[in-house]
């Protein structure tokens, strides 16, 4: 019986421990908010810097937009994440507040649901859409997800999608609102990220985002000091050329004869149109390191006829395009192995730009003067059906003629090799 | 439905377990009737389309038990084992036809060049267990060791949740007579926090240690499928990730089915005895999957011959039984290759234990050196195992194996390497090379390796720390030589007891083990 009687002491005990060990991680993980999900207030040294939060950015920013209710949207993959900052001086009152939905590694179908989504979060009337070459092509050698549209519709950012399709979706939505929350509360991976967003509050480098979906790529930082800019060049040049040396890309799908991209950006635009929002619509610059390889692997006929279907349905909509795209001073500044070197000052690597780049983007797609020293002729190049021809034409000659004044510049592509001191 | 999933923990067990105490009071029958329907819709929760599949399977197979039970006389044993071989023949077809047909088509295809085409057949849940378990039956059944005439405890058999979907393999004499026990239907609160506390350090295994370190397995067979030349560090990262994922996920699969049917008040088998400590690889059947090995050698081995015909036939039984071992596993060239590498390697053991009593060899090197080589060397052979056991073809296991072996050189990412100080010097100057990108996942996955490999070679075991309240039947007990034995003296401190200090470990275990479920994951053995 005294048996009995420990053993029902012992469940006891061991029920109140299971339920004391999960309100305290829940708390600690509404406290510290590490994918910024419940909206706690950031406070500096707690929990303002918020290193998990990047892997769920995909969750966590449809959530952030609600909070922010923004006037002004900027979207797309990586590059505009931490290129464009809300917080730029070029943006005016009547843009703010700005949110910057762009998700990294997402098709441009989810590029624009997240955008879709931060549009129906605030009330607004500008959206700023940056697109790039490579979420355009289709791999016909590769199978999954990225190609298969119904799919993605299904997924998480189909549940947030546009209040149109909300009421068809409502259930699905809410559950899965509840589902995020109660992840994120009831979970030993989110307590480790929230004691790791703790620790990370020392690091004036750690990787985060901020409230309005910025990614100031401090990360980056440690990265060149340690290894050297050189060797991020050389990585990213790597990845870059594997994506571009397969033969078989192409823009348009030969199952279904359709581009997903495309019919994504359509239907996005027919969606802003309804709204009355002013869509502008921007080409990633690249550094000319991306550029050599589009060149080099082949592919530089995709990439023009990649702009001129994007300039057809420029036309077609009625709405601004940007190409950020040039062989200038700003595109052409290389890499130091020098881990004492100081960094470039517009890229970070070949295919990401930095905010100062995003800055002078801002100021020719905002017509504003809020930067130091502006080119002579603007930043950029504003192109239709009629300008296009042209400007493929001065880029692809300003490109051989750096490359002829370059001859180096294969060997250093190519040999960019780990350094180790 | 998973063990490891919301719905089974806060809704299926603790109604199933209340309703069964309950239902116990009108009559053992009623509280047999409500498990069985319980169980069968545990089984039909994902995919209820195979419900069928297994009714039949049990229906067919209690009729051939029945027969086989009533066919006593010494004069009929023909007909008994006429009787016999039919119903094995039906469990097997039954196995060959929905796990192995696509396998058997696609090979004869791609060996004689023909154009044969069936459609992709779904594999049912748990088809291999409770075929294996049936035969068994019948077996024992036609031994005359097992007899049951009441279709309802045979379908108890067969179905109770806890051991449907990946084991342990228990036999009917081992089960049915526990809930035949008068007080087998009366709740008993020992039962309920030896099972919880089992079923606590289960979960944990699973959704903590066995998830945590599978992010880190995934990549490098994936990479290695994409034939990616793996430095040496890289892919013994991969194969130890894996090694021990598979281990922690497996014995904590098993550990939870044993903690779960403890609450009901069975004890089942233990299916795992630290395998990993194993000195030899004779020893490490013993000790992993336990309940398989020990239907592989009692009902293909020895029926086979066993070792009862010299030396040379008892390697060929060795090699068959393993083969065939691997193939129950999957249908592919892969598991086939798995099961003929550890029979070669209980050939070689067998034959070297041979060699050496039969030189009286003295001892060469100190006890501990030798009983440390005898480790390293079984270690070594099971994680290349392993390594054909995970990949998804005998190419990319194959490009582990080089990696593995050096061939593509030794490299560390160049985030660690800057970071080494002095140290790097030295590594570069007997050849170790750098490579770009790939720093954390470096760092995280030999942290999770050296966080794991005390955890599988010091700690006690589960059934080690329960071992005062008789955790599980068929409990293992090995010599001193034949395991590694770090830190003993941690395990008397580590014997569990209804205490609050345990209390309070357990809770935190549990706690730990449910926040970790949010990770999306299945069993590793679900299609077994």
């Amino acid at each position: 019986m005294n048996e009995d009687k420990a053993h029902h002491r012992f469940l006891l005990h061991l029920v109140a421990t299971f339920v004391a060990v999960a309100a305290l991680c829940a708390g600690m993980n509404v406290l510290i908010d590490p994918y910024a999900l419940f909206g706690t207030p950031r406070i500096v040294g707690l929990n303002d810097l918020k290193p998990a939060l990047p892997e769920r950015v995909r969750t966590s920013k449809p959530y952030m937009a609600t909070r922010i209710q923004p006037r002004t949207v900027v979207g797309g993959n990586s590059r505009p994440e931490m290129g464009l900052n809300p917080e730029s001086p070029c943006w005016g009152d009547i843009h703010q507040p700005v949110f910057n939905a762009s998700v990294p590694g997402m098709s441009v179908l989810m590029q624009t649901r997240h955008v879709q989504h931060a549009v129906e979060a605030g009330n607004v009337s500008n959206v700023f859409l940056g697109f790039d070459f490579l979420d355009f092509l289709i791999d016909t050698e590769r199978t999954g997800p990225m190609r298969d549209r119904p799919r993605m519709s299904g997924a998480f950012d189909g549940h947030k999608g546009a209040a149109g399709e909300r009421g068809l979706f409502s259930w699905s939505l809410s559950s899965q609102v509840i589902k995020d929350h109660f992840d994120a509360l009831f979970s030993l991976v989110t307590l480790a990220d929230s004691i790791n967003t703790l620790v990370a509050q020392g690091n004036p480098n750690a990787d985060t985002r901020t409230e309005q979906g910025f990614n100031p790529a401090l990360d980056y930082r440690p990265i060149i000091r340690a290894e050297g800019q050189a060797v991020l060049f050389a990585q990213k040049n790597r990845e870059l050329r594997q994506r571009l040396e397969k033969t078989e890309l192409r823009l348009v799908d030969p199952e279904s004869g359709i581009s997903p991209a495309f019919e994504a950006l359509k239907a996005h635009l027919a969606w802003a149109a309804e709204r009355d929002i002013r869509v502008t619509l921007f080409i990633n610059p690249y550094h000319s390191d991306y550029l050599y390889l589009i060149r080099t692997t082949g592919q530089w006929p995709l990439f023009e006829a990649w702009q001129r279907q994007l300039a057809k349905l420029v036309v077609e909509n009625d709405v601004l395009l940007w190409d950020f795209n040039a062989v200038s001073a700003y595109t052409t500044e290389q890499p130091h192995a020098d881990t004492h070197a100081p960094e470039l000052e517009w890229f970070w690597e070949p295919a990401h730009y930095r905010k100062e780049l995003g800055d002078l983007m801002l100021a020719s797609m905002l017509e504003r003067a809020c930067v130091a020293d502006p080119p002579a002729n603007g930043f950029g190049t504003r192109v239709d059906a009629a300008s296009l021809d042209a400007h493929l034409a001065r880029l692809s000659t300003k490109l051989d003629r750096f490359i002829a004044e370059r001859p180096t510049i294969l060997e250093h592509m190519n040999n960019v090799s780990p350094r180790v001191k | 439905m998973l063990f490891n999933s919301y719905e089974f923990l806060f809704a299926f067990l603790p109604v199933t377990l209340a309703i069964y105490f309950i239902v116990a009071r009108l009559g053992r029958e009623a509280a047999i009737l409500w498990l069985v329907i319980a169980s069968l819709f545990f089984y039909g929760w994902w995919n209820p389309v195979y419900l069928w599949l297994i009714a039949a399977s049990m229906g067919v197979n209690f009729l051939f038990g029945t027969a086989l039970g009533r066919h006593g006389a010494a004069s009929r044993r023909n007909g008994k084992r006429l009787l016999l071989a039919v119903g094995v023949a039906f469990n097997l077809s039954l196995l060959g036809y929905y796990k192995y047909a696509n396998f058997a088509v696609t090979t004869i295809n791609s060996v004689a060049g023909t154009e044969f085409f069936i459609n992709t057949i779904v594999l049912p849940l748990a088809i291999s267990f409770f075929t294996f378990q049936q035969i068994a039956y019948l077996v024992d059944a036609y031994k005359g060791i097992a007899r049951e005439y009441r279709f309802l405890h045979y379908a108890l058999f067969v179905t109770f949740f806890p051991q449907l979907i990946a084991g342990p393999i228990v036999h009917h004499r081992d089960m049915l007579p526990q809930f035949m026990r008068p007080d087998a239907m009366r709740p008993m609160i020992s039962n309920m926090s030896i099972g919880l506390s089992i079923f606590a350090l289960g979960l944990f295994k699973k959704t903590v240690l066995a998830d945590g370190i599978a992010q880190y397995a995934t990549p490098v067979f994936d990479a290695a499928q994409r034939d990616v030349a793996l430095s040496f560090f890289e892919a013994w990262g991969g194969a130890l990730a894996y090694t021990f994922q598979l281990y922690f996920d497996f014995s904590g699969y098993s550990d939870m089915a044993i903690g779960a049917a403890r609450m009901f008040g069975i004890c089942l088998p233990v299916n795992f005895h630290s395998p990993y400590k194993a000195t030899n690889i004779v020893e490490f059947w013993r000790r992993w999957h336990m309940t398989l090995s020990r239907f592989l050698r009692d009902y293909l081995y020895v029926p086979l011959g066993g070792n009862r015909d010299g030396r040379l036939l008892r390697y060929r039984n060795l090699m068959l039984t393993m083969v065939l071992g691997g193939l129950w596993h999957g249908a592919g060239w892969t598991f086939v290759a798995w099961g003929a590498l550890h029979g070669l390697y209980l050939s070689i053991n067998h034959a070297w234990t041979h060699l050496v009593r039969r030189l009286s060899l003295p001892p060469l090197l100190p006890q501990p050196l030798t009983k440390a080589i005898y480790w390293a060397l079984t270690f070594i052979a099971v994680v290349v195992g392993w390594v054909f056991f995970r990949a998804e073809s005998f190419d990319a296991a194959l490009v582990m194996l080089n990696g593995m072996a050096g061939l593509n050189g030794v490299a560390l990412p160049n985030a660690v390497a800057v970071r080494l100080g002095p140290i790097w010097p030295v590594l570069h100057g007997v050849g170790v090379t750098t490579y770009l990108g790939g720093g954390l996942q470096f760092i995280m996955t030999w942290a999770w390796i050296l966080f794991l490999f005390p955890i599988a070679l010091i700690l006690p075991n589960t059934q080690q720390i329960m071992s005062r309240f008789e955790p599980g039947l068929q409990l293992h007990t090995a010599e001193d030589r034949a395991e590694l034995r770090p830190a003993i003296r941690i395990h008397s401190r580590l014997t569990w007891r209804p205490s609050a200090s345990w209390a309070l470990n357990m809770g935190v275990i549990a706690a730990f083990g449910v926040l970790a479920m949010t990770r999306v994951s299945e069993f590793l053995y679900f299609q077994f």
